[in-house]
């Protein structure tokens, strides 16, 4: 079960104010560009994806909400082959996507974390999860990775 | 070198690591794999040739702090040196683990040139 919908005292993405937001998207892209092997644009929202597999990554203090990365299943293909550099022959399990997934959403965090809140703000971060399941909303930052889709989203606990 | 051990909860970042020291020509007999400190530390008794440790920080069981900690109550930096690979870039954390014993850290997102040239005066 998602964690989003076990936090109710959580925002929606929309409202991050602007700094926020910029710097979440400066993160999400430096680890893609750094790290990822594939095509990565941002892109607008879009609509009628399926979007079934999050990783999470929670952020306790002072900042204390929830990193989403979440992916349809062509995104979540991609983005591992990228991470790992693996060519479209090469085999690629459902445990290797996860986790790529899970160091992503991982990677991700540190440097929001180091970004937003400064580089010994008051923020630890979990281990991150997965979850599978639809994600409840289409609302986040969108990228196209290869063909598929990622979304991520942060939200803040009140 | 001899023999390496990553450590790293994440199956993907090993993997990227070893892809990143074959790019980097880094010449290893042998690299040993781990998936917390705990593991760490039995790899280590069963394999007393480890020459370098490549250590994550935020893991399950026994984070990478507590890892290299551990490590120093029986081996010195210079015999075995241990480079932390890390998402956390806070300054006081990355103080706190050359403080525990840490011989110097590699932040992710990281290029492959930056794990050569923090691995490099290990690797002869
Ligand atoms: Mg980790």
């Amino acid at each position: 079960m998602s964690t989003l919908s076990n936090n109710p005292d959580a925002v929606p993405e929309q409202a991050l104010p602007e700094p926020l937001l910029g710097q979440l998207r400066d993160s999400v892209q430096q680890v893609l560009s750094t790290m990822v092997d594939a095509r990565c644009d941002g892109c607008e929202g879009a609509h009628g994806e399926q979007l079934r597999i999050q990783a999470m990554v929670d952020f306790q203090g002072a900042h204390a909400g929830t990193l989403s990365l979440a992916c349809d299943d062509d995104g979540a293909a991609s983005l591992a082959r990228g991470l790992l550099m693996l060519a479209p022959e090469d085999p690629l399990g459902p445990e290797e996507i996860e986790d790529a997934l899970k160091e992503c959403a991982n990677m991700v965090a540190g440097v929001l974390k180091t970004r937003a809140f400064g580089a010994d703000g008051d923020a630890r971060l979990s281990v991150p999860r997965l979850v599978v399941a639809p994600l409840a909303s289409n609302d986040g930052l969108w990228w196209r990775v290869q063909a598929g889709a990622l979304v991520v989203g942060l939200r803040r606990a009140s | 070198m001899n023999k390496l051990l990553i450590v790293d909860d994440s199956s993907t970042m090993r993997k990227i690591i070893m892809r990143v020291l074959r790019q980097a020509e880094i010449s290893v007999d042998n690299i040993l794999e781990a998936g917390n400190g705990v593991e760490g530390m039995q790899q280590l008794l069963s394999n007393p040739d480890i020459a370098l440790v490549l250590s994550d920080v935020n893991m399950p069981e026994m984070n990478g702090l507590d890892f290299v900690k551990e490590i120093r109550k029986s081996h010195t930096k210079e015999k075995l040196p241990v480079i932390m690979v890390t998402t956390e870039s806070g300054q006081g954390l990355l103080a706190n683990a050359l403080e525990e014993g840490a011989n110097g850290y590699v932040c992710k997102p990281f290029t492959p040139e930056t794990i050569r040239s923090a691995l490099e005066p290990y690797c002869g």
